[in-house]
């Protein structure tokens, strides 16, 4: 005698189901363009973070060249007298002279990397870090430095800053509303397909309702198959996006300034990305169970 | 330990001036009064398109009375909600006439599904099913799909499936139609053992030999109404 199948995995044949391609493709792409938007969103927020920590954390200070040729110990005293000055100030942790190879890396962008900076009058650059939380009156200390040292100056990047920080969260809000388009369509399609589904299987559902089937039996069958198409689905929008981020990255990488350089991911937020297709998967799984007992209800 | 005397006395399906109409049709049954008892056996007889299906749907709880209140294990289903419904569902056993059986299943799936609805375990279902399969001589067939089946097999799987679950009420709609007569004669025999065991039973059928030769009383259908015809006194 032939061996007995001994488990069903359903009693609808959901694993057939046409619905299923619809459901297959939509959440494909509906999670490669939320893990991009999600990662737009956090690149976002990191460079806004960073950008706020610089405004708090510190500022920058320029000596400019002097016009007369002054030998290395004079140039070495102009600078020393604006460090010594910012160092007896309130509220100062650190003061530090940004060194010539430092300022070539940040000239490279426009200079090109074998530009020989030595021999340009460019200013030399003190970075003052502030204690945490601290109030600084830049007007007063700006005059304060002109009065010892008038070849030197506050460059107050507050100003250009906040706007920059401002247009960031106009950004970051919009990545956010298409973050919540994306789930709203994800949860249409879902709703779409259990209910063509249960309409195709009406006949069935049926049989299953008068052999003593509760909704929640039926609701069941689907959310298992929701979860399946959505795990595997999401997971391949999901590896689409992660390489279309890398080739964004790769593109972006020769375009590197020092402000596109805070936009980086970190690793909660690499596992964020690569834990979607789990919760897109437990989110099928409730929404496809959720969407047929509310149709179950007005069907029969 | 119940006798059978006492089983009989006590209501399992109280239908109360019921009527049943689809739409804006005119009315099928009009205010019928049905009373059966724990324990009895009916035939359910009229000719067709009298209601006999409707009052099945309606006492296997597919369908609601357009007027009326319809009483099982003593719930007035007017008023019960859908998992009381579901539960209640599951205690009767109902073998249609079309069979509806799940096609994309095998017969053994088939007959499981009443058990796996319970949450009974595999390895009971698989003892339960084989046995009732090998009873109506579809051991050999129990894992073809059941699109691949006869009439007569697939009418032998809507019934095992009716009853694996040993339910309190059989509603079969002409479970005997199919088959040829020996295999008829072997599922009544089911149906009465079944009854004896105090299954309530109701059989719809055109059949005069089946109702003569078992002698139940006759639950007829006629001009829109229901009319109870007693045993007959057999000489």
């Amino acid at each position: 005698m032939k061996k007995v199948k001994l488990l069903s995995s359903s009693e609808l044949p959901l694993k057939n189901d046409k619905a299923n391609f619809f459901l297959e493709i939509s959440t494909t792409v509906s999670v490669f363009l939320f893990t991009i938007t999600l990662a737009a969103y956090f690149m976002i927020s990191s460079m806004i973070n960073s950008w706020n920590k610089s405004i708090i954390d510190g500022l920058t200070v320029q000596i400019m060249p002097s016009l007369e040729l002054l030998d290395q110990n004079e140039e070495q005293m102009r600078i020393n007298k604006v460090v010594l000055f910012f160092e007896g100030l309130d509220g100062v942790e650190k003061v530090k002279l940004i060194s010539d190879r430092q300022i070539k890396k940040l000239m490279a962008p426009w200079l090109g990397t074998n530009a020989n900076i030595e021999s340009l009058p460019l200013p030399k650059l003190l970075s003052v870090n502030l204690q945490n939380g601290q109030q600084f009156d830049y007007q007063k200390v700006s005059e304060d430095l002109k009065e010892i040292a008038p070849y030197a100056s506050i460059d107050n990047h507050t100003l250009w800053l906040k706007k920059l920080i401002k247009s960031a969260s106009s950004l970051k809000a919009l990545s956010l509303f298409v973050l919540v388009l994306v789930l709203s369509a994800s949860v249409f399609s879902i709703f779409y397909a259990v209910e063509t589904s249960l309409k195709v299987h009406q006949s069935i559902v049926e049989i299953l309702h008068i052999m003593g089937a509760t909704d929640s039996y039926i609701a069941k069958q689907y959310a298992t198959r929701g979860f399946k198409v959505a795990f595997l689905s999401s997971t391949c929008g999901m590896i689409l996006s992660v390489l279309a981020l890398f080739m964004i990255s790769h593109l972006s990488s020769g375009l590197e300034t020092g402000l596109i350089g805070a936009a980086s991911l970190n690793g909660y937020h690499w596992c964020t990305l690569v834990s979607l297709p789990i919760w897109a998967a437990v989110m099928s799984m409730e929404m496809s169970f959720f969407c047929v007992k509310q149709t179950l209800r007005k069907m029969m | 330990m119940e006798t059978r005397k006492n089983i009989l006395t006590e209501p399992i399906v109280d239908i109360q001036n019921v009527c049943i109409r689809y739409g804006k049709d005119p009315e099928v049954l009009s205010d019928i009064k049905l009373n059966l008892e724990k324990g009895s056996f009916h035939f359910l007889t009229g000719k067709s398109g009298a209601g006999k299906t409707s009052l099945l749907s309606m006492m296997y709880l597919a369908l609601k009375p357009s007027r009326g209140t319809v009483t099982v294990f003593g719930t007035n289903v007017g008023y019960a909600n859908r998992d009381v419904m579901a539960g209640l569902r599951r205690r009767i056993g109902v073998v249609f006439q079309d069979f509806r059986l799940l096609e994309h299943l095998s017969a053994y799936d088939n007959v499981a599904v009443p058990l796996r609805i319970r949450g009974m375990g595999e390895a009971e279902i698989k003892k339960r099913v084989k046995e009732l399969l090998s009873w109506v001589e579809l051991d050999k067939s129990m894992d073809k799909i059941c699109s691949t089946l006869s009439g007569g097999e697939k009418q032998r799987v809507a019934i095992a499936r009716a009853v694996i679950n040993r339910p309190e009420i059989l509603l079969a709609d002409e479970p005997t139609g199919n088959v040829d007569n020996d295999i008829a004669a072997k599922l009544m025999k089911l149906f009465v053992e079944l009854n004896k065991l105090g299954t309530t039973v109701v059989i719809a059928t055109h059949s005069k030999d089946l109702i003569a030769e078992y002698n139940y009383p006759q639950i007829h259908l006629e001009n829109k109404g229901l009319k109870i015809i007693p045993m007959l006194r057999r000489i």
